[in-house]
């Protein structure tokens, strides 16, 4: 009887074990090292010891962190909703036969291939209080003046700015994910459904939306995760403030460690993490792949 | 990560052999050693006061204050001549501490030159101390419309850029930023600095002044030798002139060739009298109570908070190691 093991013996092994020992260098061993970590009192330099659960009741009782857990799902339920109601408009918009169409895609989809932290700043200057500048100026030349805000600077905003910042910036590209989804709904479906005296939201209700199911799956997936883990346009627009109003889980663990030094704490935050999001999005995945159809 | 976690891990090279670190003078050596040994170089201590545009002053026909009411009436005839009297840009972090840098001096240490020590003994807090009255000052700013609109929503650049400008008369700031206020201004001759006066008695007026950014050698470095070489050559006087000239702090050993920024003359008194304390946070236990300070200042410009609360939360956060 062949052993289980030799199957690792076998040639498509050879050629995959080059990758396989980069990522286990780079990926499993720091993952795994960063849980070892989350029951220790390191603080980055000099020497730990076990603490047992101590990170984890910490984490339950500290307030910054329940503030931000907060702000992360806030922030994720906004970007989800906003990001890909948007995004699907837009490819509705765009799958359209206008001729300016290509180039429309292509300007929707720009921002996502820019830096995060260059899209940050961007905004910054959008957002500048000033009242004859970006956002601001914006609003004053067009006779809305009494709505100029301090965007980035009011506790009661900043959460929703940079909510906004993400959508902009990721609207288009959800917007692809719903167009590669609009492509594989075959004309003749319509065309039927037009025989049948369907109307046009009729259409999109009843022919469109259940077969862009698999494309909602991914958009919802990849913009809960997104949404979730959003670390560097907070670090770069408001960096958490003011005060704690748009901190995130991200950067409350990111200033645990690199602020702090409390490594130890931070890993904590950091796996607990990872396991929520990993536990949503199996929930996920679970509830959408169940209203997906199929064409037979 | 402060000096002393870093040196306590056997991080830093001790440099406590070299020349320089015997000419440290005795109220600053907590800056640059531990335990008696010397683990940090700095060319000498930057100081908080008021980097103000001299042209506004003189539109406004005020001259720098030298008491607190004094300073009240000045802001005041600057907003009355249409200008913002103090530019402030809190929503760059480390910016929000500064005013309350530059008052504490005058409502706590001046009291208390000690508080310090009382603080790590357990014997003092911020929400009982004249921090209490340092943050009602801040804040007394803010309501009588001192500063611009929106501080939380303004940077550290265009605060520098206002007061550069001349759209804002001051701001309260570092010396370590001169520079930048300088690229900034449309004239360098334009900025001057003077002390901010926090207290109703001018002989009540203390400064913060303190080393802001230091050079160490890894004790691990393949190249130490190298390294310590390097931190010698900059204990030197002539270098440390030069470094103290670059960044505008005032060099901790003098000798006939140190050239003293102008800009603070006015300074040097209060140094030389011991009435200049360190930055506070130098001697805070832990990394968390400065970022604390900046958020409770934000919350406070924000309407977010109240002063017992804001203190409080110092208070907590002070005492979590």
């Amino acid at each position: 009887m062949r052993g289980r093991t030799s199957r690792f013996l076998l040639p498509p092994w050879w050629f995959a074990a080059p990758a396989l020992l980069v990522y286990a260098v780079v990926v499993l061993y720091p993952s795994g090292a960063g849980v070892v970590y989350a029951f220790t009192d390191w603080t980055g330099i000099g020497d730990w010891s076990f603490v047992g659960f101590d990170n984890f009741t910490k984490l339950w009782s500290d307030d910054a962190a329940r503030g931000s857990l907060i702000n992360t799902l806030l922030l994720t339920v906004a970007i989800v909703v906003v990001q890909n109601g948007m995004g699907l408009l837009l490819a509705l918009g765009v799958h359209a036969r206008i001729r300016s169409r290509s180039l429309l895609r292509v300007i929707f989809f720009a921002p996502a291939v820019v830096s995060p932290v260059m899209v940050a700043f961007l905004w910054k200057y959008v957002y500048n209080p000033d009242p004859g500048e970006g956002l601001n100026g914006l609003l004053g030349a067009v006779g809305l003046g009494s709505w100029r805000q301090d965007w980035l600077g009011d506790p009661d905003l900043a959460l929703w700015s940079v909510a906004f910042m993400v959508v902009w910036q990721f609207a288009g590209y959800s917007m692809v994910i719903f167009l590669a989804g609009l492509e594989s709904v075959p004309d003749n479906l319509h065309e039927a459904a037009m025989i049948d005296g369907a109307g046009r939201w009729q259409r999109f209700r009843h022919v469109t939306w259940p077969l862009l199911a698999p494309a909602v799956t991914v958009n919802v997936m990849l913009s809960t995760i997104g949404g979730l883990k959003l670390f560097d346009q907070v670090y770069a627009a408001t960096n958490g403030g003011p005060g704690y109003a748009s901190e995130t889980l991200s950067t409350v663990l990111y200033k645990q460690a690199f602020v702090y030094g409390n490594y130890g704490y931070s890993t904590a935050i950091a796996l607990v993490l990872a396991l929520f999001v990993a536990a949503v999005s199996l929930v996920q995945v679970h509830f959408l792949r169940g209203r997906e159809v199929t064409i037979t | 990560m402060s000096m002393v976690q870093i040196s306590d891990a056997n991080l830093l090279a001790d440099l406590s052999d070299q020349a320089w670190t015997q000419k440290i003078p005795e109220n600053f050596r907590n800056a640059y050693q531990n335990k008696g040994r010397t683990f940090i170089y700095s060319a000498g201590s930057s100081v908080i006061g008021a980097i103000y545009n001299k042209k506004v002053f003189t539109e406004a026909g005020v001259a720098p204050p030298t008491t607190w009411p004094e300073f009240l009436a000045v802001c005041e005839k600057i907003k009355q001549a249409g200008k913002v009297p103090i530019a402030l840009g809190a929503q760059t972090q480390w910016v929000t501490q500064l005013i309350t840098y530059a008052l504490v001096p005058s409502t706590v240490y001046v009291k208390d030159p000690d508080f310090d020590q009382q603080m790590a003994a357990g014997k003092a807090s911020f929400a009982d101390s004249g921090w209490v009255q340092a943050l009602e000052m801040y804040l007394d700013l803010q309501k009588r419309g001192y500063f611009n609109d929106d501080p939380n929503g303004t940077t550290f650049e265009q605060q520098t850029s206002m007061v550069g400008t001349g759209k804002a008369a001051m701001a309260i700031q570092v010396s370590a930023v001169l520079p930048d206020f300088r690229k900034a201004a449309d004239n360098e001759d334009d900025l001057s600095m003077f002390v901010v006066p926090g207290a109703d008695n001018a002989a009540d007026v203390w400064i913060p002044a303190g080393i802001v950014v230091g050079v160490g050698v890894s004790a691990r470095s393949k190249k130490l030798a190298d390294a310590k070489k390097f931190i010698e050559f900059l204990g030197e006087q002539k270098n440390i002139n030069a470094w103290s000239e670059a960044v505008a702090c005032v060099p901790f050993v003098r000798d006939s060739s140190s050239r003293i920024d102008p800009l603070l003359e006015p300074f040097l008194p209060y140094m030389e009298n011991n009435k200049a304390v360190p930055f506070m946070d130098q001697a805070w236990p832990n990394a968390e109570v400065q970022p604390a300070h900046f958020a409770v200042v934000q919350e406070l410009l924000g309407g977010k908070t109240t002063i017992p609360e804001a203190l409080e939360k110092l208070d907590d956060t002070y005492r979590k190691s």
